[in-house]
């Protein structure tokens, strides 16, 4: 900055720090560990706190008062690292859902290349202190994760009873719900029940976040080596990182079962309910982290031994401890980046876990062709063993699993957003690479002339896409990622996003308010050149006699697909109503009901941990549904 | 020998299940009634008032009365309390019933005083309505979000259909022979289905029919559908509303942390003061959305203790399912030896009063497809206002007429010479005739 007024200007931090529990208060009174949350610095941040991306509303519904916000550029709290965490001072809970939430949004930014903005650039509102009760979820329709407070049970474990315990001091329960949020961002009919893995994958991914945000802390991990004492023989170190996790959340009931069941697809192929299906996944992934941690300190160890292996009885070298802390973290960054980067790469709706570990492969193999860190290999062949892959494919490997290319046009020529829809991207490519200067000022994007030459575009290639061109297409999505590849370059991408909701079909099977929409995500390279598209197809109304020889193949097999695709949603909606006992009673359709407070309210047959954010109250709100 | 006569006479409660079930050949004459009660908000507007369930049991008595010999007391062979609901039991609270002379009396094994599983799933699902209860009242009553709402009423309901006191009480009182004063004699109580699969098969006075029992099943698996929702987070959210009960500290945190209440334009910024109107915090609190969906859950855990039963009367099979929803009727669609007993069905007391699952897609695909006979299929109905669109359930008559089933019910009644009405409108009935095999 310019010197003004003679006097040279202090250049505002770009860092903030803020302390926070490690992970909950119980924990850190147990191993008196807290955390130090390091975010970016926002500038204006109005007390709340209340920035650009998120709000902090602390007014309790149960009590109808406010609480004092904090103001966190206050010099005092500057110079110290925000608040000391406690229990009895609100404010120190809003820097803690602050900060948290600040922390898993940059990491996303990080994976995703790209800044993170929420749709409309509206901000998410974190209400601390919302209401009193064991529970504590994220409300899309309020846009909100919203967290409780309660008091503990008789014999609370190591609680005090009758203390009050409150979700939003645990760093999980944050994590977890910020990202449901985000998930919602990037993805908004994941919040469509459609298939059982929709949901599943909500939660698996939002434990898998709030689980590898544990290594971002390497003084935590640090720990947790140090603490293995002589052989770090199993790892236990880092798989006990795992189980704590399990203990102080509600979703660890179903975690630890998961992590503790032998790597077969038995438990996998008979979960139905989405917090114990979505385990399974976060077990895989986990055990492909810790295999090839094991691999990776194998010559570490051999160093520290003598070249044995075997390392000596007694406390481990500092050196050792750092450097093994290093490798763990490392590692882990570069697993969950592998999941969080196959966003970009999953279908716009009804999402399967198959569909998961094909973006993962499409994502992965187009930055890291090698793989050789044998990553990607180990990671399939985890979630393999614990029987998630995807149908109809010929075989797990590489070629097979990553996502088709689009057929081809009449004439030969390839895909491609070349032309109109590429020149009108070209601000949006500009605004992106703005935004990663982070003393950049964004330019304004053209919304409405990419939107319409999108538009143009799609109903142009409808056939190609999988979808109908005799249906309106609505755009839902359009960005630009700058990914890192395996040579340290970024490897920019288009993500588009095509959906079609079919009412006529809807109308044909009677289904009340219950949406049947088709889609396709396209990914092209900044040339525009279409890499690879993803297609969730229904059955075509408009017939496909007149389509050129090459298009009518594909587009008969999309409507094969798509037929297949429609009875399984319909056999779905129905199986929900079945088990639904209010489903007698109200003549919304079951599955419009399934949402994330009521997931995280079917948790109630689990013991409950004190901290855990259980019970909680299902989505027919009638005020809020009318 | 002559063929045997079946009639089902069903009697309009409203919103409620009472049949009276009467076989007869030409030597002998057997009388089942299944169920006497009304729903609470259930009750039918006749001429303009409505009709209380007690006149519905004189009805019966006097209809019992004038079937039984010259001098003699009205007579039932057996009385079928299918499940401990108020519209399937409240009726047998009244007096009238103390001069009827009962052959045996049949609830469901959840009923068994001597039998300690059925003894504590009973009391869960008791203390559980009793949580529900209290938790809905005390809801109403504090002016709290959601204390005005169609949901909090709703859920009152449910809670007050299955809660053990008044009606309920006293008509399992006098059904299980409590206090000695239930009807003219003291009948044989049945806890169904016996341990013993062969007491299952009940024969009925009149040679060729006979009742074979069903459900509830007593498989351990299945038992867990009857579990109702927990007590305790019902009592502490009741607590926590009662203002007489201290629950979480009042105020949460020390009086410093509070925006007193004229400070807040100036301390709050005014982006998350609208925030908060936004999002409209204040619905927050109230869970009336978790309060019904435990509500259903606890309706639905003592609808599915219901006596499933089938009477086989020379071959041809009439189905009585009480109220069991769809996980009730796993058992029976899942083991052929009781699929085969819903074989050559001639009527089917639609379950439910026709919601949506309590007639499983299986059984209207699969069972009512293979039926070559005409079926009648009986809907117990009588309007509740708030589930007049769900209650029956549209799809699912039109699914039971596509199997071409006739359907009775006292509200439409169809044109067939099976089917008759009471000019007065207090019952509606179907009959036939059946053939000896």
């Amino acid at each position: 900055m310019l010197p003004t007024n003679d006097r040279p200007t202090i250049q505002l931090p770009e860092r903030r720090r803020l302390r926070a529990y490690a992970f909950d208060p119980m924990s850190t009174r147990l191993h008196g560990r807290v955390l130090t949350l390091d975010i970016p610095f926002e500038r204006g941040l109005q007390p709340g706190p209340m920035g650009t991306l998120l709000q902090v509303v602390d007014y309790d519904a149960t009590r109808h008062v406010w609480y004092h916000p904090v103001d966190l550029d206050h010099p005092a709290l500057l110079a110290q690292g925000g608040m000391a965490p406690s229990e009895r001072d609100p404010r120190a809970h809003q820097q803690i859902v602050y900060g948290v939430a600040m922390s898993v949004i940059e990491r996303f930014e990080r994976f995703l290349g790209r800044r993170f903005e929420w749709r409309g650039s509206q901000p998410l509102r974190l209400i601390p202190h919302a209401f009193e009760g064991r529970n504590a979820y994220f409300d899309p329709e309020r846009r909100a994760v919203v967290f409780g407070y309660f008091l503990a049970d008789e014999n609370p474990g190591p609680n005090l009873p009758q203390q009050v315990v409150f979700t939003c001091l645990s760093t999980d329960i944050i994590a977890h719900e910020v990202t449901h949020a985000l998930v919602h961002r990037l993805r908004r009919y994941f919040a469509e029940a459609t298939n059982p893995d929709v949901f599943a994958w909500h939660e698996a991914f939002a434990d898998l976040v709030a689980l590898f945000h544990h290594f971002a802390f390497p003084e935590i991990v640090a720990a947790a080596v140090a603490g293995s004492q002589t052989e770090l023989r199993e790892a236990d170190a880092i798989l006990d990182l795992a189980k704590e996790f399990g203990a102080t959340t509600a979703r660890g009931g179903a975690l630890r079962t998961a992590i503790d069941s032998a790597r077969t697809p038995e438990g996998f192929a008979n979960a139905t309910e989405p917090h114990e299906r979505g385990a399974y996944f976060v077990t895989a992934v986990f055990e492909a982290f810790l295999d090839t941690y094991r691999s990776r300190i194998a010559d570490l160890r051999r160093i520290a031994s003598g070249g044995t292996g075997v390392l000596p009885a007694g406390a481990l070298h500092p050196d050792l401890v750092n450097r093994v802390t290093i490798e763990a973290v490392r590692n882990a960054d570069r697993l969950l980046s592998m999941v969080v980067r196959a966003f970009e790469y999953l279908p716009v709706v009804d999402v399967t876990f198959g569909d998961v570990v094909r973006a993962i492969v499409t994502a992965d193999r187009s930055l890291y062709p090698s793989d050789t860190g044998h990553l990607r290999g180990t990671l399939v062949e985890s979630l393999r063993q614990r029987g998630i892959f995807p149908e109809a494919v010929t075989s797990l490997a590489d070629e097979a699993l990553v996502w088709p290319q689009p057929p081809e046009l009449p004439g030969g020529g390839p895909l491609t957003l070349a032309g109109d829809p590429l020149s009108d991207l070209e601000s949006l490519i500009v605004a992106t690479t703005l935004d990663l200067d982070v003393h950049g000022e964004s330019g304004t994007i053209p919304w409405k002339r990419i939107r319409q030459s999108l538009l143009a575009w799609s109903r142009t290639y409808a056939d190609a896409l999988g979808l109908d061109p005799g249906h309106p297409i609505a755009m839902t999505g359009a960005h630009v990622s700058y990914l890192t590849a395996a040579d340290r370059q970024p490897r920019p991408i288009i993500v588009v996003q095509f959906m079609q909701r079919r009412e006529d079909l809807e109308a044909r099977e009677g289904l009340k308010g219950v949406p049947l929409r088709a889609a396709c995500t396209v990914i092209a390279r900044v040339d525009g050149l279409v890499e690879a598209i993803v297609p969730k197809p229904l059955p075509r109304s408009t017939p496909t006699t007149d389509l050129p020889e090459s298009l009518r193949a594909f587009a008969e097999q999309q409507d094969e697909a798509g037929r297949k695709r429609m009875r399984a949603i319909l056999e779905f909606a129905r199986s929900v109503a079945d088990d639904d006992p209010l489903a007698a009673w109200l003549t919304a359709p079951s599955v419009l009901r399934i949402d994330f407070a009521r997931l995280h309210a079917n948790e109630e047959d689990e013991p409950r941990p004190p901290t855990d954010s259980g019970r909680g109250q299902p989505a027919m709100n009638d005020e809020a549904r009318t | 020998m002559a063929a045997t006569s079946v009639t089902i006479r069903m009697y309009t409660v409203g919103f409620g299940d009472s049949f009276l079930v009467t076989v007869a050949n030409d030597r002998t004459t057997w009388r089942m009634l299944v169920d006497c009660g009304v729903h609470a908000h259930g009750r039918p507007r006749i001429d303009g008032s409505s009709r209380e369930i007690g006149e519905t049991v004189d009805t019966i008595v006097s209809d019992l009365l004038e079937a039984a010999p010259e001098g003699a007391p009205p007579r039932v062979d057996v009385i079928v309390a299918t499940h401990r609901h108020a519209d399937h039991v409240s009726g047998f609270a009244e007096d009238a019933w103390s001069q009827v002379d009962v052959g045996e009396v049949w609830v469901s094994f959840v009923e068994d005083p001597d039998d300690p599983d059925a003894v504590s799933l009973r009391t869960e699902q008791d203390e559980s309505a009793a949580a529900i209860a209290r938790a809905t009242r005390a809801l109403a009553a504090s002016g709290r979000p959601g204390s005005d709402s169609s949901f909090r009423a709703v859920a009152e309901d449910f809670a007050m259909n299955a809660v053990f006191e008044g009606p309920n009480l006293a008509a399992m009182t006098r059904l299980l022979g409590g206090d000695g004063t239930g009807f003219a004699n003291t009948p044989t109580v049945r806890f169904l289905p016996d341990r013993n699969p062969i007491r299952n098969r009940i024969a009925t006075s009149v040679p060729g029919a006979t009742v074979s029992v069903l459900g509830p099943s007593r498989d351990p698996a299945d038992l867990k559908r009857m579990n109702p929702p927990k007590k305790d987070h019902w009592l502490a959210y009741a607590d926590d509303l009662d203002p007489t009960v201290t629950s979480a500290p009042r105020p949460l945190f020390a009086q410093p942390y509070i925006v007193d209440e004229r400070d807040i334009a100036t301390v709050i910024p005014e982006g998350l003061l609208e925030a908060a109107k936004k999002t409209r915090l204040d619905y927050l609190g109230s869970e009336v959305d978790a309060l019904l969906a435990a509500a259903a859950v606890l309706e639905r855990s003592v609808n599915n203790t219901s006596v499933f039963f089938v009477l086989d009367v020379n071959g041809r099979r009439l189905l009585f399912v009480g109220d069991s929803q769809e996980g009730a009727w796993r058992h029976v669609l899942d083991d052929p030896h009781a699929r085969a007993e819903l074989d050559h069905l001639l009527f089917y007391k639609i379950g439910h009063h026709g919601s949506h699952n309590a007639t499983p897609r299986r059984f209207v695909e699969e069972v009512l497809d293979s039926r070559r006979e005409p079926l009648y299929a009986m809907l117990p109905w009588g309007s509740v206002k708030a589930w007049d669109d769900t209650i029956p359930e549209p799809d699912l008559i039109t699914a039971l007429a596509g199997k071409s089933a006739h359907i009775v019910r006292a509200d439409d009644v169809i044109d067939d010479d099976a089917v008759t009405s009471d000019p007065g409108g207090r019952w509606t009935q179907v009959s036939f005739t059946i053939p000896e095999r």
